[in-house]
C-alpha cells in the first residue's frame, strides 16, 4: 500500500510520517510502526474518544494529529490501553531501528 | 517432680526466644486448635500467653494450664515449638514465592522425621499447611479475576519486595554476583504472564518491573564493591525500608545534613544517598551488556566498575566513588585530574562525563591488563580492604571527589545540560517511564523515582559518541522490542491483529511491505 502523503493535511503526522497503528486482540496492546525518527520529544498520546482521534504530544510542538480518524475496529483498544508501543521501522529491512513505550490519555470529554 | 521439670522445660524455651505468639498468625492459630481440640480446657492456651507476657505470675496459673503444661504430651509439643516454627516459616516463605510448587509433604516429612509429635499433631499441622497454601491460591486467584488493578499493583510491590530482599541478601557476594545474582520469581512471573495475556499489565508495567530486576542485578555487585561489608548488610536493609517510605524532602534533609565526612559514620544512609547512582549504573551496564558493549572476563567487570564510579561521581556520592577508585586502583587525583582535563575542553555537563568516562576506562583497562588482575579479583579484594584503610585516608579522597563534583549542580542539572545530546527517543522513554512510576506511585518515592530515571538519561548520554545506535539499540533492548516485533508478526500471522491501515508495514508477510515506497527512500 502506497502511502500518500499528500493525502493528508499539513501539520498531522501522516502528512510527515509513513505509520500504521495495530491492535493485537488477545493482549489488547496498541503498536504503531513508523518510518522517521522523530527530531522532537514525544512525551505521550492522547486519544480523544468523541472526535475518534488521535494526537501525538511532543515536548517542544505541542499536540501534532494523527491526520485520519481512528477506525472503529481499534476503537474499544485506545478506550482501554493505557500506553503505547512505538516502534521506528526501517522500510528497507522492515526491521526496527528503535522503539518506546508513552502513556496514552483518553479523553472522553 | 515431673510436673515442676515439664514447667521449667517451657520455661527454658521461652527464656531461649522461643514463643509461638509470633508465630505466623495461620500456624499459630492451627497450633492451637492442636492444643484446644485434644485438651478440654478452653483457656488454657490464653493462660499460657498471658503466663508468657507476664499478665500472670506462674503460680497463678490454673490448675487446669498447670496440668496442661506438666502433661508429657505439652512438653514434647512445646520441645517441638523451635522445629514447627522453623518448618513453617520456610513453608511461609515458601508458598509466597512459588505456591503453585509447594510439596506439603516435604515440610510435614521433615516435621514427622525431627519430633516426636503425634500423628495426630501432625495432620493437624498439615491441615493448617493445607488451608494456608489453599487461602493464598484462592486470595491471588480472587483478586486476579475481580480486581486486575489490585493484581497488577500487587505483582509491582512483589517486585520491589523482591528486590528489596535481593538488594539486602546480595550485599555481601560481592563482585561475583555481577555475573549471577538475579531477582526471579516463578510465581510472580506466571502471574505476570497471565496478566499480559488478559491485557491487564500494559508495557510500562513491564518496564518497571525490567528496570527493577537490573537493579537487582547490577546492585549486587554495586554493593559488593561499594560497600564490602558484610556486617553492613542489616543497616542497609533497613535503609531501603526507610526510602520506600519516605519522599524526596526527607531523603534531601539526610543527604544535606550527612553529606561529606560525616556520612562515613552512617553507612546505612551513605547507601541510600548512591541509590541513584546505582540505578543509573545499573541501566547502563545492562544496556551494554545486551549490546555487547561490555568485554568478557577481568576487562569487563573493570568496564562496569568504571560504569559504577563514573555513576558516583556526578551524583555526588563520594565515599563510595572513593572505594570503588580504591578498587580499581585510581586515585581520587586520577578521577580530578580526569575531570579537569574535561572541563579545560569547556565541554557540556554530559560531554565530561563522557571524556571522564573514556580517559579513566583507559587507565583502567590499561592498569588490569599490567596487573594481570580484574575486579573478580584483586581489585574487589583491594576494594575490600579499602573499607579497612584508615578513615582519614578515605575521608581524604572522598573530598576530593566531594569537591569536584562534575555538574556542580547535582543530579537534576546533569540532567537538564544533557538533554539536547542524546536521542530524543530515549529521552521520551525515561520520561514516560518516570511518568507511569510516578503514576504507579510504586515506591512512595515518585520524586525519587523520577530522580533516577533524569539521572539514567543524563549518564547514557556518555556513550554518545561511540556510536548513535548504541543509544538507540540501548532503548531498543530496554523495551524488549525484538520480542514485540515478533510478537506481532506472529499475532498477525494468526490474524488476531487490526490495524489502521491493513498492515502498511507487511508485518504479516514478514518482508517489506511496500517496495515501491522503499523505492523512493
Amino acid at each position: 500500500m502506497k502511502h500518500d502523503f499528500s493525502k493528508y493535511s499539513d501539520n498531522t503526522m501522516l502528512a510527515e510520517f509513513v505509520m500504521d497503528i495495530y491492535a493485537h486482540q488477545d493482549t489488547g496492546e496498541i503498536t504503531i510502526l513508523y518510518d522517521m525518527e522523530f527530531d522532537k520529544q514525544l512525551l505521550y498520546l492522547e486519544y480523544m474518544s468523541k472526535t475518534k482521534t488521535l494526537d501525538f504530544i511532543f515536548k517542544e510542538l505541542g499536540a501534532i494529529p494523527f491526520g485520519d480518524e481512528i477506525k472503529s475496529v481499534l476503537i474499544p483498544y485506545f478506550e482501554k490501553a493505557k500506553d503505547v508501543t512505538l516502534l521506528h521501522m526501517d522500510i528497507k529491512t522492515n526491521e526496527a531501528v528503535s522503539g518506546m513505550t508513552v502513556p496514552l490519555r483518553v479523553n472522553k470529554t | 517432680m515431673a510436673g515442676q521439670s515439664g514447667i521449667d522445660e517451657i520455661v527454658n524455651l521461652f527464656m531461649r526466644g522461643v514463643d509461638f505468639v509470633h508465630f505466623p498468625s495461620e500456624i499459630r492459630e492451627g497450633l492451637a486448635d492442636v492444643i484446644r481440640n485434644s485438651e478440654s480446657s478452653d483457656n488454657i492456651v490464653d493462660d499460657i500467653i498471658d503466663w508468657r507476657n507476664g499478665v500472670l505470675k506462674q503460680g497463678d496459673l490454673s490448675s487446669q494450664a498447670r496440668e496442661f503444661l506438666e502433661s508429657p504430651t505439652t512438653i514434647i509439643r512445646m520441645k517441638s515449638i523451635p522445629k514447627i516454627q522453623e518448618v513453617a516459616l520456610d513453608f511461609t516463605k515458601a508458598i509466597e514465592s512459588n505456591s503453585d510448587k509447594v510439596n506439603i509433604n516435604k515440610y510435614i516429612d521433615e516435621l514427622s522425621n525431627s519430633t516426636a509429635l503425634s500423628s495426630g499433631d501432625i495432620e493437624a499441622i498439615r491441615s493448617s499447611f493445607d488451608e494456608l497454601l489453599t487461602a493464598r491460591e484462592d486470595a491471588i486467584k480472587k483478586v486476579m479475576t475481580e480486581n486486575p488493578e489490585a493484581a497488577r499493583q500487587d505483582v509491582l510491590d512483589q517486585w520491589a519486595k523482591q528486590f528489596d530482599s535481593a538488594d539486602s541478601r546480595s550485599s555481601h557476594l560481592g563482585a561475583r554476583a555481577f555475573k549471577s545474582q538475579r531477582v526471579d520469581d516463578a510465581d510472580l512471573l506466571r502471574r505476570i504472564d497471565e496478566l499480559e495475556k488478559r491485557g491487564d499489565f500494559s508495557g510500562t508495567d513491564k518496564l518497571y518491573v525490567k528496570f527493577k530486576k537490573r537493579l537487582g542485578i547490577m546492585t549486587a555487585g554495586a554493593l559488593g564493591v561499594a560497600v564490602a561489608d558484610a556486617s553492613l548488610e542489616s543497616p542497609l536493609s533497613e535503609a531501603l525500608g526507610r526510602v520506600s517510605q519516605k519522599d524526596i524532602p526527607v531523603i534531601s534533609a539526610v543527604t544535606d545534613a550527612l553529606s561529606g565526612t560525616l556520612a562515613l559514620a552512617v553507612d546505612g544512609v551513605s547507601y541510600v544517598m548512591s541509590a541513584p547512582a546505582k540505578f543509573m549504573a545499573s541501566t547502563v551496564i545492562g544496556g551494554l551488556e545486551e549490546n555487547g558493549k561490555i568485554a568478557q572476563g577481568e576487562e569487563g567487570d573493570n568496564q562496569r566498575a568504571l560504569v559504577m564510579l563514573i555513576s558516583h561521581v556526578v551524583s555526588g556520592n563520594a565515599l563510595p566513588a572513593a572505594e570503588i577508585a580504591f578498587g580499581l586502583d585510581i586515585s581520587a587525583q586520577d578521577i580530578n585530574d580526569a575531570v579537569a582535563r574535561a572541563k579545560a575542553k569547556d565541554l557540556s555537563a554530559t560531554e565530561v562525563v563522557q571524556s571522564v568516562y573514556l580517559d579513566l576506562k583507559d587507565n583502567v583497562l590499561s592498569n588490569a591488563k599490567e596487573n594481570k588482575y580484574g575486579l573478580a579479583g584483586g581489585a574487589f579484594d583491594s576494594a575490600r580492604k579499602s573499607v579497612d584503610r584508615k578513615k582519614e585516608e578515605l575521608t581524604q579522597s572522598a573530598n576530593m571527589l566531594l569537591n569536584n563534583k562534575i555538574s556542580g549542580g547535582g543530579l537534576s542539572a546533569m540532567s537538564s545540560g544533557v538533554s539536547g545530546l542524546f536521542s530524543n527517543n530515549v529521552s521520551s522513554v525515561f520520561n514516560a517511564a518516570s511518568d507511569n512510576i510516578e503514576r504507579l506511585g510504586v515506591t512512595g518515592a515518585s520524586k525519587i523515582a523520577f530522580q533516577f530515571i533524569s539521572t539514567v538519561a543524563s549518564i547514557v548520554g556518555i556513550f554518545s559518541k561511540e556510536a548513535k545506535e548504541s543509544i538507540q539499540n540501548f532503548a531498543l533492548s530496554a523495551f524488549g522490542i525484538d520480542r514485540k516485533i515478533n510478537d506481532l508478526r506472529e499475532a498477525i500471522s494468526n490474524n488476531r491483529v487490526v490495524s489502521q491501515f491493513g498492515d502498511k508495514f507487511g508485518m504479516g508477510a514478514n518482508k517489506p511491505h511496500a517496495p515501491e515506497l522503499a523505492a523512493e527512500l
